[in-house]
């Protein structure tokens, strides 16, 4: 009897592995293959604005090799400044696919193009994601298998991760939310057992994170809320003390051997509370031998002073180095995360960036259905049990749903948690209603109480049924989502109708305006564009950008915005200036696409009025009632200006109508009298949907004439002139 | 190396001519006969003193035809407009104009108080900025005794020494019936005489120019160094009063000026370099000096580097078409480092050995990174330009370019306290191990003991 | 207050006792105090010339007293937790763990002091 049990159990067991190895195997084809949408309708491309710049790094790196990578000074941004590429990168991701692409091809001999390597990166991480989150969830929660797979399986579809992830998303963060799974589940792992060499392990795997992605700055504060929580809740013991103080040293010191983090650990504001509370848990370890010596009463009275001088002392500390300046202030972005309103107001550049606005409530549900709502239920089950590492799971979901609510771009570290938690509430509800056989024994028992089993049976059935359809409208819903709003690399775009033989067109004009740059224009010449485009002129034509969508100087930005919003004359003398050669604009009228120049036209004028007032003013666009139109209501000023000028240069009459034409963007008529002719700029290239226009900068005058004047005289009849004697002004010899 | 665009054209057209046979002439006018055999001595000077192929062309019948049908290339390589009485000119208009000057010609304009007042010639120099006054506007001198006819012996009144050399201010020149013209602000413009103060330019009602802000004379040179010169009176041409004072040495400055066979500079090469101190392997102390171009290492801040301009002046051709060039001396050449402000403005100072070469000496690039303009502009009024540049990258420091912490007297305390805690640590490791052996006999020796 | 300070000299010198009984207490903690006076050292050096200039030179330096320091501590910890139990095996895994997490720390502070 003894024995078959144990070889039952051996079995089972074994029979186990093979069924989770399975699932794991399923989980990862699941979590590669519905990210491959994007390859299998558009192609094999990188995707949006940043993975342009990955990409272009990342070849620099596999061409140049990892030393001159570090020491990367890009002469082809932000020109005449230059940038210091190798050091101003987060270098984790380049040298992740790097390593990739040498491993497979220099060692493996598989011939592998970089491009690919670089497009399914984020495919093939978030199979790895979803094994940490396995782990994370196992570990947090009482070592429950079950949860851990249905969190895994969640990560491995939730549309609020994939929107980050999918094929051709080459970006910073389809690293970086792998490496926050491998860091939580370390630390976690490290706290439960004390042991050193888990923290240090924890250690490298943040020291990993901080080499991909600048939120590694939510692990700095997120580990030390937790350790705080524990220590005030009275949970101090000796493994928290080793493995948190392990891994703060470890992990500051690696964190600063990345040229860009730099000594930012220890001097900036963000940084400073885990080092107050690797100060406080030194003084708790004390405390805590200190205690085993003496009484209780005593020791009460020796914490008081303790206490009350330590964070005293450590606050005053902190508000004298910040005003001598030693550490550095608070950043904007940080201010802009408590107060929605204050980039609005002082850091346009900010807000301008559509990632940073507020999420909209929908989006909630949109990128997780109905893990939504099991997510407050999973916290509050955790709550109940409220063992040290679900105190980590609450902080983590409480701090990360305010900031999900503030910035759009940060729903995607909430996904994780939310995963987790309604993993955990399923589980339990699965558990609990899963039941059903013992029940049904119970109801053939046919004890006292039969009808009240049978009552719970049927419910127990209705429960895990409906749960079921949940799950299955859950995949559907995902699948949905991935293919319909995820899949587009906003490089090429899908028109809705399709051509002849039922296929569907692709408009292609980004690509088909950037190859004429590079095949077209001179090798250095200067292409002035706003700097969303940046980095796919510097990725696909080769060319020199004058700022890009590393938005690390204002003002450079802030010119090319005057340069825009500037009359014609005032805009040549700038771009000249600046040695640019060609202007690059976005008009989506003709085809109405919504993210065209003109719509982002505001903020060309308030980045710039927020460094010369005098010059540029926002109220000078809009019309006499304060609203923002293009056409014959517009303002003088707006009129007048580069970006309206280039914008709808010899657009009235392409529609039938030789006077006017109609921007399908903004509903506008557009007359040929509204339009002003360019007098110090030449159209070169229009794509075939008027989606990119390319404007040359016409040359000096050879006689040292206003470019102006010239274009006023050869485009006047010259009626005969009396002889006037000129008004001159006074010459010096 | 990029030299500007405007060097390169002068090059390659400077070049063309110089194996060229003769320099074609067009002398265009539409006088009677009569009055054109008044130009003997001054075409004669041009096709046999100067080999140039000259065609005189009237356009009183015919019109002319300067430029080719595209309007791309030049049919001439100079021109000579005689004062036109006329209006409309076949072939002749205002763009042609433009363009045969664009396209790289020089063009010579005879001024007269007769010229018509609707022009094509005239309406092509207001149009750079030179106003000649109307039809019948006279300039007279008050101080003389015959009021129109100007005799200009003052030094004051000469205001270009390269386009017409009176250093010594001995020179005089007289102008019979002359006409002035106004001109604007353009730096382009280089003024060659003026009105002196008791001139002025005036028909029976309206005044056009008074005392000094008018002007006899005028040169026009754009940004390809092509010329334009305007000469107030049609007299100082003509066989009647050539030889009076100096006029023939003026007309004869002023020709060759225009076609630019004097004050042309030609920058042979401008180049900049790093100097870089090399430690032999040999011999330590020994330093010795390379240069290095920007191809072979790129610049990093604070590198030492050299700019240097080779440059030479253009005196004179002779009848041969040989070029005769003679050192150029100057001391207010200026280098400019430049991004967006500039830098650096550097004086070059001329090599004593070699006569041709001006040079910064040594100087250290800013403590900046970025991409910076190396470029020297020489704008001087009767000189051809010079305006040449190099956009090249100044890299940071690499990060193994920094002192290292040994190199630094201050780290050596931390290197040695990293140093002492690393030797401490072995120490204690093997300590510890010694003494917790013995903790595991006694452990081992309790094991056996219970079993 | 006089029994605080009573029971103060009193743990100081259970304390006394407890390292002389186990010697490796003892190594570890006169280690840790080494460590201690090493980093005032830097600091005390550093304000003296008041010139922090190879700031990375100064932080490699005091970090990794720290770290060093705290990773004694968790040894120690561990050792006393242990206590003379039976527990050889854990004794030897914790004193592993602690060889290895030094030896990561000494690369690091080499590598930035480079």
């Amino acid at each position: 009897m003894n024995i078959s049990n144990n070889t039952k159990k051996s079995i089972l067991s074994s029979i186990s592995l093979v069924l989770k190895l399975a699932i794991f195997i399923c989980l990862i084809g699941a979590a590669t293959s519905s990210r491959l949408f994007s390859v299998i309708r558009y192609e094999s491309i990188i995707h949006e604005f940043d993975p342009w710049f990955n990409y272009r790094a990342t070849r620099y790196l596999v061409k140049n090799g990892f030393h001159k990578f570090l020491n990367w000074f890009d002469d082809k941004t932000w020109y005449p400044l230059g940038r210091i590429t190798g050091g101003t990168l987060y270098p984790g991701l380049m040298t992740t696919s790097g390593a990739v692409w040498y491993l497979m091809n220099k060692i493996m001999k598989i011939q592998v193009n970089i491009r690919d390597v670089c497009v399914l990166f984020a495919p093939a991480f978030s199979g790895i994601t979803a094994i940490f989150t396995y782990l994370f969830t196992k570990n947090c929660y009482n070592d429950d298998q079950l949860a851990g797979l249905l969190s895994a399986a969640f990560i491995a579809i939730a549309p609020g991760y994939i929107s980050r992830s999918v094929a051709g998303s080459y970006d910073n963060e389809a690293i970086a939310i792998t490496l926050l799974m491998s860091t939580f589940y370390l630390w976690i792992k490290a706290m439960r057992t004390g042991s050193i060499s888990w923290a240090c392990s924890a250690a490298i795997s943040y020291f990993y994170m901080v080499s991909a992605w600048g939120g590694y700055v939510f692990i700095t504060n997120l580990i030390p809320l937790h350790v705080f929580i524990l220590l005030l809740m009275g949970r101090y013991s000796t493994k928290l003390y080793s493995a948190y103080s392990v891994w703060y040293c470890i992990g500051t010191l690696a964190s600063m051997q990345i040229p860009f983090v730099n000594f930012q650990p220890i001097r900036s504001n963000d940084h400073m509370s885990s080092l107050g509370v690797f100060g406080l848990i030194q003084f708790f370890m004390f405390g805590d031998s200190i205690k085993s010596t003496i009484s209780t009463k005593n020791f009460k009275i020796f914490l008081k002073f303790a206490v009350i001088g330590l964070i005293s002392f450590g606050i005053l500390g902190l508000f004298v180095l910040t005003y001598f300046g030693l550490i550095a202030p608070w950043t904007g972005r940080f201010y802009s995360l408590w107060d929605t309103g204050y980039a609005k107001d002082h850091i346009p550049i900010i807000a301008s960036v559509s990632e940073h606005q507020p999420t909209a409530w929908p989006s909630f549900f949109f990128d997780t259905q109905f893990l939504i709502w099991l997510f407050p239920c999973g916290v509050f089950m955790l709550f109940m049990e409220l063992q040290d590492e679900h105190i980590f799971i609450i902080a983590y979901s409480v701090l990360c749903s305010y900031f999900a609510g503030v910035m759009v771009r940060l729903m995607l570290t909430l996904t994780p948690i939310i995963c987790v938690c309604a993993a955990v509430t399923l589980s339990n509800v699965f558990k609990y209603n899963l039941r059903i056989w013992s029940t049904i024994k119970k109801v053939k028992n046919k004890s006292d109480n039969r009808f009240t089993e049978l009552c719970v049976l049927i419910s127990k059935l209705i429960t895990v049924l409906s749960f079921l359809g949940y799950l299955i409208l859950f995949v559907q819903h995902c699948t949905w989502v991935t293919s319909n709003a995820y899949s587009a690399p906003s490089v090429v775009l899908l028109s809705g109708s399709t051509d002849a033989d039922g296929s569907p067109i692709f408009i292609d004009d980004f690509r088909e305006a950037y190859s004429w740059l590079r095949y077209n224009t001179d090798e250095d010449a200067k292409v002035a564009a706003w700097w969303d485009y940046g980095y796919q002129i510097g990725g696909f034509a080769d060319r020199t950008t004058l700022v890009d969508n590393n938005t690390w100087n204002n003002t450079h930005i802030a010119i090319v915005g005057k340069a825009m919003s500037s009359s014609e004359e005032r805009s040549y003398e700038i771009l000249k200036e600046h040695d640019v050669d060609y202007v690059l604009i976005i008009f989506g009228g003709l085809l109405g696409f919504n993210g065209d120049d003109l719509n982002k036209f505001l903020w060309m004028v308030r980045i710039p009025e927020g460094i010369w007032p005098d010059e540029v003013n926002e109220q000078s666009f809009f019309t006499a009632d304060g609203q923002f139109r293009v056409d014959a209501a517009a303002s003088d000023t707006m009129k007048n200006c580069l970006m309206y000028k280039m914008s709808y240069h010899d657009f009235p009459g392409i529609m039938g109508n030789p006077t006017q034409s109609t921007d399908r963007v903004r509903g506008a008529t557009i007359d040929e009298s509204h339009v002003l002719p360019l007098k110090y700029f030449e159209e070169v290239f229009t794509t075939e949907n008027w989606l990119v226009r390319i404007y040359k900068l016409k040359d000096l005058d050879l006689e040292g004439r206003d470019l102006g004047d010239v274009y006023d005289m050869d485009n006047t009849q010259t009626k005969k002139k009396s002889l006037k004697k000129p008004k001159l002004e006074p010459r010096i010899n | 190396m990029t030299i500007a665009c405007s060097f390169k054209r002068f090059v390659t057209f400077y070049s063309l001519f110089v194996f060229a046979i003769a320099k074609s002439v067009l002398f265009v006018h539409d006088l009677a006969d009569e009055d054109l055999n008044k130009y003997t001595v001054f075409t004669d000077y041009l096709s046999s003193e100067n080999n140039y192929d000259v065609t005189i062309v009237n356009v009183k019948n015919n019109g002319v035809k300067v430029l080719s049908d595209d309007k791309q290339t030049n049919l001439f390589d100079e021109l000579i407009f005689a004062p036109f009485t006329m209006t409309k000119i076949k072939g002749l208009t205002e763009k042609n104009i433009m363009h045969f000057y664009e396209n790289g010609g020089n063009i010579m304009v005879m001024g007269s108080p007769k010229q018509s007042n609707n022009n094509p010639v005239r309406k092509f120099l207001n149009n750079i900025g030179i106003y000649p006054s109307p039809k019948n506007y006279v300039t007279k001198d008050f101080e003389a005794d015959e009021e129109t006819t100007l005799v200009l012996n003052k030094g004051e009144l000469f205001l270009n020494n390269y386009i017409f050399n009176n250093n010594l201010r001995d020179k005089t020149v007289s102008f019979e019936e002359s006409s002035s013209c106004l001109i604007d602000t353009n730096e382009m413009i280089f003024p060659i005489i003026r009105q002196s103060d008791y001139m002025k330019n005036f028909n029976d009602e309206n005044i056009w120019a008074l005392s000094n802000q008018g002007y006899l004379a005028v040169a026009f040179q754009n940004l390809n160094n092509n010329r334009v010169s305007w000469i107030g009176s049609d007299s100082v041409f003509n066989d009647d009063s050539i030889f009076e004072q100096d006029n023939y040495d003026f007309i004869k400055s002023v020709t060759k000026w225009t076609f630019q066979e004097k004050a042309m500079l030609k920058v042979l090469s401008f180049d900049h370099y790093q100097v870089a101190n090399v430690t032999s392997d040999v011999n330590e102390d020994s330093n010795s000096e390379v240069t290095l171009s920007f191809d072979e290492e790129p610049y990093k801040v604070k590198d030492t580097v050299v700019v240097d301009l080779y440059v030479e002046l253009l005196d004179d051709v002779d009848k041969d078409g040989n070029e005769v060039y003679n050192p150029f001396e100057a001391d207010d050449i200026q280098f400019e480092l430049r991004m967006i402000d500039p830098y650096y403005r550097i004086n070059l100072s001329k090599d004593l050995n070699d006569n041709k070469r001006y040079s910064t000496g040594k100087f250290a690039l800013p403590d900046q990174f970025g991409i910076f303009t190396f470029a020297i502009k020489y704008y001087r009024k009767g000189l051809s330009y010079i305006d040449v540049k190099d956009i090249k990258a100044i890299r940071h420091f690499a990060h193994s370019e920094y002192p290292r912490s040994y190199e630094i007297r201050n780290s050596w305390v931390y290197l040695c306290t990293v140093g002492s805690v690393i030797a401490i640590w072995i120490a204690f490791v093997i300590m510890f191990i010694t003494t917790s052996k013995r903790v595991r006999t006694q452990t081992i020796s309790k094991e056996k003991k219970v079993n | 207050m006089a029994t605080l300070q009573d029971q103060l000299y009193k743990s100081v010198d259970l304390y006394k006792e407890a390292i002389n009984a186990n010697i490796s207490l003892k190594l570890i903690d006169i280690f840790s105090l080494a460590l201690v006076i090493i980093a005032s050292i830097q600091c005390i050096f550093m304000i003296v010339i008041r010139d922090s200039y190879p700031f990375n030179a100064f932080l490699a330096g005091f970090i990794i007293c720290v770290s060093q320091f705290a990773l004694n501590v968790s040894l120690r910890l561990g050792l006393v937790k242990f206590g003379d139990d039976n527990k050889y095996r854990g004794e030897r895994k914790l004193f592993v763990e602690y060889i290895i997490c030094s030896l990561v720390l000494h690369f690091i502070t080499l590598h930035y002091i480079n």
